[in-house]
């Protein structure tokens, strides 16, 4: 029988393919460009008839309508560009974690032949937080290789680099993962239809694709996405770390107040990319926080968006 | 016994791996770790230095760069600065940074030998250095005074939300859709979240009413214990609303409501016993993320907590990093293994009949 049509779920459709071509069209559409040419570094300003110069971070309204970063780069400009960037590097760190934990977990759930070696695996990823095994190496490798002044640096260190990133952040995702689907896959594996399968000489295989799969497909569907959520949650922490996928540029700031004291570095996405945005919005809150509420903002209702649809999602399909 | 013996093995090899990936960062070297280039006066000749820089050897005459020891820059220069008519001995710089693993091994190694002395690492802010040894238990303590109290409120609330949320449906449907918007919250948007309302609270009434920062010995506590207590929350009440629904369509508790039991009852006598098993089985994940929560809130908070010192980049990083991490896994470890402990002794065991 065919599902009922909600409007929510279609409400929930629109928002995700505006979201998409926001990603898809955001660096044709930004209303400024990010190259060194487009930045503002001095704004004049009438006030009462009197003239006066504004150095960035602008507020928003002047010159910019969502205000401007510390180097002068509209606001909308870098969000729109950004968008992309965050999307990409979160779908790609999911699909990599589940072209490796999708067959691993259904084999293993078939089969049986290395559950335990999984399971231990899950324990000790599961039982120590991923920033403890993510940070350090990262951080290393980031500063190691001067990619904290990425216009510098050389772009096959900051390939390494991002190699690397990709590479631990989808290790670590594969295995709690895959120990999920083996649950799942030993689920249906008892089921009659499997036995009836394998006791008609159904290799493990075809009880895999023809029996398993069609029957977990769903579940796979509302995990992708749940996961996409959680790699943007680990990306997000990972650049309040400072680590921020595609390198930064550095800002030194001395405090002229106190004279001696350490200067504060502040490390800047290139790209807009939306979590490194929040990350370095939240260091500025008390003195420009229209940084951090646009780009909180914006990734907030990223997240609600992604979090309705994958509802209107179960509630369609279940 | 021999079970037990398994995990500690696989707690100390987590441990271990934790310790390799700290001392990667060690890795990457700007300079020559055994070149050493020395100016000197008309006091004293390069032969008379070589012959006081035990198994130094002239490398280049002109610009005077001796060969030394692998990895000893830091202890020669300190060596040769010392010497008479030295002046300014300094590492040679690389032309580009290198991936050195032979060097990572060797400060794997070194440190390994600096814990067996008792020497924990260094820490480099401004131009003090700080022993970790003299800050570790002052910043376990510190993060202790709001990581356990947030978890053990969080894991709480979250338990006796869950049961209301079941015993009233009306609370219950609210409290779903709540449960529904905060389980997209990440920590980070949360303690933006909090340190903003502060901010305007702050500026409104002049008065400062949740710490956003530390200054001094004035140490945030409410960011802290609200990340805590918030995040595992979410998803020990996501997990316990699921076990509780699946434990209402038992057909025992058909059985018990049939025999005149309420519909409190039923969950208070039944219901509760046999959710402990989800409990205990969200608990390890609810820690994990609590501890993930609490590291974000000391980056964000500025606070020298355990995870704020190796984030905080007032912090430069010589030597600490490996043990902080370590400390942090340890603690992981250990409340993981409560948690199989409260599991033997609060969940329901069921054997088949022989």
């Amino acid at each position: 029988m065919p599902k009922r049509s909600s409007k929510l779920f279609y409400v929930a459709c629109m928002v995700i393919l505006f979201i998409v071509c926001i990603a898809a069209f955001g660096g044709i559409l930004k209303p400024h460009g990010l190259t060194n040419e487009d930045k503002v570094l001095l704004f004049k300003k009438v006030i009462d008839g009197n003239m006066k110069f504004e150095t960035p971070p602008y507020a928003p309204h002047s010159p910019y309508l969502l205000g401007s970063d510390h180097r002068g780069y509209d606001m909308l400009s870098l969000l729109l560009n950004g968008l992309k960037y965050t999307l990409v590097n979160a779908a790609l760190l999911t699909a990599l974690r589940f072209i490796f934990a999708t067959p691993l977990g259904m084999w293993v759930g078939v089969t049986g032949n290395g559950s335990r070696v999984l399971r231990v695996m899950q324990w000790v990823i599961s039982a120590v937080p991923a920033f403890l095994f993510l940070y350090p190496p990262l951080v290393g490798m980031f500063f190691g290789l001067g990619l904290n002044d990425v216009s510098k640096a050389n772009p096959r260190d900051l390939m390494l680099f991002t190699t690397v990133y990709y590479g631990m952040v989808t290790f670590l995702g594969i295995f709690p993962l895959a120990y999920q689907m083996a649950e799942r896959t030993r689920y249906y594996n008892r089921k009659i239809f499997v036995s009836a399968s394998r006791l008609m000489g159904g290799s493990r295989l075809h009880r895999i694709v023809k029996h398993i799969h069609p029957n977990i497909r769903l579940e796979l569907l509302y995990m992708g996405i749940s996961e996409f959520i959680a790699v943007l949650f680990l990306m997000g922490q990972l650049a309040i770390f400072n680590i921020i996928i595609g390198g930064s540029d550095t800002l030194v700031m001395v405090d002229k107040l106190a004279p001696g004291e350490v200067p504060y570095m502040i490390y800047l996405t290139t790209t807009g990319e939306w979590t490194s945005m929040i990350a370095y919005g939240a260091k500025y809150m008390k003195i420009y926080p229209h940084i951090v509420i646009e780009s909180g903002i914006a990734f907030a209702l990223l997240i609600l968006s992604l979090q309705f649809f994958l509802h209107q999602f179960k509630k369609r399909t279940q | 016994m021999k079970h037990m013996m398994m995990w500690a093995l696989l707690g100390l090899c987590t441990m271990a791996a934790v310790f390799m990936l700290g001392a990667v960062n060690k890795a990457f070297i700007h300079e020559a770790p055994d070149r050493l280039q020395v100016s000197i006066s008309a006091e004293t000749t390069i032969d008379e230095v070589i012959t006081q820089l035990p198994g130094s050897k002239m490398l280049d005459a002109n610009v005077r760069v001796l060969s030394i020891p692998y990895g000893k820059v830091d202890e020669y220069r300190k060596l040769a600065a010392a010497l008479p008519g030295v002046i300014q001995p300094r590492a040679m710089p690389l032309a580009k940074t290198e991936i050195s693993f032979r060097y990572y091994l060797f400060s794997v190694k070194k440190l390994l030998i600096d814990y067996s002395h008792g020497d924990l690492g260094l820490i480099r802010t401004g131009d003090y250095q700080i022993q970790v040894k003299s800050i570790l238990m002052k910043s376990a303590l510190r993060t202790f005074t709001y990581f356990i109290p947030g978890l053990i409120v969080g894991v709480l609330i979250a338990v006796m939300l869950g049961l209301l949320a079941s015993i009233s449906r009306l609370f219950g449907k609210w409290l779903d859709s709540a449960h529904a918007i905060c389980s997209g919250v990440p920590d980070y948007l949360l303690i933006i979240f909090i340190q903003l309302v502060s901010i305007y609270i702050t500026r409104m009434t002049g008065r400062n009413v949740i710490l956003v920062a530390q200054y001094g010995n004035h140490i945030p506590f409410m960011i802290p214990f609200l990340t805590i207590a918030f995040i595992p929350g979410v998803l020990i009440y996501g997990t316990l609303r699921l076990a509780i629904e699946r434990e209402m369509t038992q057909d025992y508790l058909t059985t018990a409501r049939a025999k005149g039991l309420s519909h409190r009852g039923v969950i208070v006598r039944h219901v509760i016993r046999n959710i402990m098993e989800d409990l205990i089985m969200v608990l390890p994940k609810a820690t994990t993320l609590a501890l993930a929560s609490m590291a974000v809130a000391e980056a964000m908070c500025d606070i020298l907590g355990l995870g704020g010192y190796i984030v905080s980049p007032r912090m430069q990083n010589i030597s600490a990093t490996p043990i902080i991490c370590i400390v942090l896994a340890f603690l992981a470890i250990v409340i993981n293994i409560l948690y199989a402990l409260l599991g033997k002794l609060f969940v329901v065991q069921i054997r088949e009949g022989r």
